[in-house]
């Protein structure tokens, strides 16, 4: 039997294993080299959003609260891409100067918006994955929601 | 007067970028991989190729594994019942999906048209065809349908015209082409998704009249020139359409190694394969923010600056330089191609002509092309390929329940993005050894005299590595859903630009 192969597949099994080993991080970073400028994008100052500094990258897994503004079926303040880990609590707080149906793909939850009221959206980002997040009337995209693995 | 419709329209276009309709059928967005991953893979994929040029190095005459074992099918197999039954059956499919598309619900998720043709037949049966075999050429609706005209008319296939040689796979290649632009761009609903099928129907018809049915479907029915591509990559070989009498034969042979069997017979076939790289490519990187910026960085800002153009105008711009992006990537991916293909040539000194070796090395990119292809549509499939079931039941979506499944609750299957990372990095290296593999097969083949035989492998090495390196890197790039902010300081021209997910941009 010829053993050629059997030992180059071996050779490159652990070859795999040790570059695996040699790039894999301890912890997962979020990816949030960009949030430090959706934060701090122009526009009215959101507010109780995550201030203009870098974004967290500590690994604590705490709660996330994200302040959206809708004017005329457009995001106008806020992050548009919101970026979670796994297992935290989101609350999203949207107002809006009309009316108008919120719906967060994938976790399929809806919001019904009315004009000046604070709408709170609470839920469990269990799932992870990239999930868009859009107005129904307005048929516009206001961003997505990103939850990482931990 | 026209200013105020041209506001409207645009205003109406910038409110269509709704999610639903991003994609032919709706929004699957996987999350980028992680930057380590990508190095990891890409690391591996090197280093990996390296290891099996060292095995091809060492192992003297590793001649073409081309066992092959030939099992003779009984008759009610070939040309039996069976089959005509399954040929019939998918008439009926692509007759239901049409009519469905034309009289079903409007709501693209709900229409059983929708989720066949672009989640069960362009997604599902391509990978099924990579597994069983080419299927398709045995039951084409279209051939089928060809196939029952010729009989009730005899004489109507026979070709009037004899098919050209240079013309080659060009029609199935902008057919090609038209079909990823609608599912890209097309933005089609059920309805207009029938009257595409309709259309290509005639086209297809047409085509099998003008130059006689095996020249059409050999080179011009996109879906069987696709497929019979695909087929390749499986262990299975029919040979059912022989002369009556003779019994149906099943070849079975090696995984992958249908790849080896001929070279590209034409140019066209060469581009074909290229933009099934390139497309997936362009799909995967289109709205990625940094290439999204490329436009609205880059080019929006030189352009406004030299033209009096309204801001709406180059909302238009920007659509059809996307769409003038996919058409020039196959031949981006050519460039890159022949490059390699010619120091190929250089290296090992070869009387051959670049046009030559680039068509006897053309099919081994097809695995890079389809795990590609399947790491990128694969969760979509599982998300929304279940839905059908319920769909069956109730496919023109007027309350039946012929099959009780109409009724069934069953929401979409989100993978978690831990399991699609690690899915989708395996199948790229796999992909990426298998390709390595047959090009080193190939070489071999080609130049057979010792150091030539090696030197010229390192090439296509690094042709392949780049190819992966590029697929893994548009994997990782963010999605274009945040905010981008414009450089230029307030008060200026140019107002901030949000940009969706969609690439277009949002006026604040």
């Amino acid at each position: 039997m010829n053993a050629k192969p059997i030992v180059f597949v071996a050779i490159a099994l652990a070859v795999v294993a040790a570059l695996w080993f040699f790039f894999k991080p301890q912890r997962e970073e979020l990816p949030v080299a960009d949030s430090a400028k959706v934060a701090a994008a122009g526009g009215p100052p959101a507010m109780g959003a995550p201030a203009g500094g870098p974004a967290p990258t500590t690994q604590a897994r705490h709660d996330e609260t994200f302040e959206l503004q809708i004017k005329g079926g457009r995001p106008v303040g806020g992050p548009v891409l919101l970026q979670v880990h796994e297992g935290e609590q989101v609350t999203l707080n949207i107002k809006s100067d009309g009316t108008d149906e919120l719906h967060l793909h994938g976790y399929d939850l809806h919001a019904h918006i009315t004009p000046d009221q604070t709408t709170t959206l609470q839920f469990n980002a269990s799932h992870t994955g990239h999930f868009g997040l859009e107005l129904h009337k307005a048929r516009t995209e206001l961003g997505a929601l990103e939850v990482y693995p931990q | 007067m026209d200013r105020l419709i041209r506001g409207l329209i645009g205003a109406a276009l910038l409110s269509l970028s709704g999610a639903v309709l991003a994609h032919s059928m709706g929004v699957v967005y996987n999350l980028p991989i992680p930057f380590w991953m990508y190095a990891f893979a890409a690391s591996t994929a090197l280093i990996l190729s390296f290891l099996i040029v060292g095995y091809f190095v060492t192992a003297q005459g590793a001649a073409r594994n081309f066992r092959t074992i030939d099992v003779d099918v009984p008759r009610i197999a070939a040309g039996g019942a069976a089959l005509r039954a399954l040929r019939a059956f998918s008439v009926f499919i692509l007759l239901v999906t049409i009519l469905a598309g034309l009289f079903g619900p409007a709501n693209p998720f709900a229409n059983f048209s929708m989720t066949f043709f672009w989640v069960i037949f362009v997604l599902g049966f391509n990978y099924l065809t990579a597994l069983i075999g080419d299927v398709y050429a045995l039951i084409n609706p279209w051939r089928v349908i060809c196939d029952w005209i010729e009989k009730r008319r005899p004489g109507t296939f026979s070709a009037r015209f004899a098919y050209p040689s240079w013309l080659g796979y060009y029609p199935a290649l902008a057919l090609y082409m038209g079909f990823i632009w609608l599912e890209l761009f097309g933005q089609a609903p059920p309805r207009g998704l029938a009257t595409v099928m309709l259309l290509y129907s005639v086209i297809t018809i047409v085509g099998a009249a003008l130059f006689g049915r095996d020249a059409w479907f050999r080179y011009g029915e996109l879906f069987a020139v696709f497929l019979r591509l695909i087929g390749k990559i499986a262990p299975f070989e029919y040979r059912l359409d022989l002369p009556p009498g003779t019994p149906g034969r099943l070849r079975l042979r090696q995984p992958f190694i249908g790849l080896l069997q001929e070279p590209a017979d034409h140019f066209s076939l060469l581009l074909f394969v290229l933009f099934m790289l390139s497309s997936t490519a362009f799909d995967g990187v289109h709205e990625t923010r940094p290439w999204v910026l490329v436009f609205w960085k880059g080019i929006y800002p030189a352009l406004s600056a030299l033209s009096a153009k309204p801001y709406l105008f180059f909302v238009d711009f920007y659509y059809y330089w996307q769409w003038a992006m996919l058409f020039v990537s196959p031949f981006v991916y050519l460039a890159i191609y022949l490059l390699f293909v010619w120091i190929m040539k250089i290296v090992t000194d070869s009387k051959r002509t670049v046009r030559d070796l680039a068509l006897q090395f053309a099919f081994s990119l097809i695995p890079i092309a389809f795990v590609y292809n399947i790491t990128h549509y694969y969760t979509l499939l599982v998300a929304q390929g279940p839905a059908i079931i319920t769909m069956i039941s109730d496919p023109f979506g007027i309350g039946w329940n012929l099959f009780g499944t109409a009724r069934w609750n069953l929401s979409p299957i989100i993978l978690l993005a831990d399991g699609v990372w690690h899915t989708q990095v395996g199948l790229i290296l796999f992909g990426h050894i298998v390709s390595v593999y047959l090009a080193h097969v190939q070489a071999l083949e080609l130049f057979p005299r010792g150091k030539q035989g090696i030197w010229s492998q390192f090439p296509m090495l690094v042709l392949m590595v780049l190819l992966t390196t590029i697929g893994l890197r548009i994997l990782s790039l963010p999605i274009a859903a945040g905010q981008v902010q414009d450089p230029l300081p307030t008060g200026s021209a140019n107002p901030s630009i949000t940009v969706a997910a969609s690439g277009l941009p949002l006026m604040r």
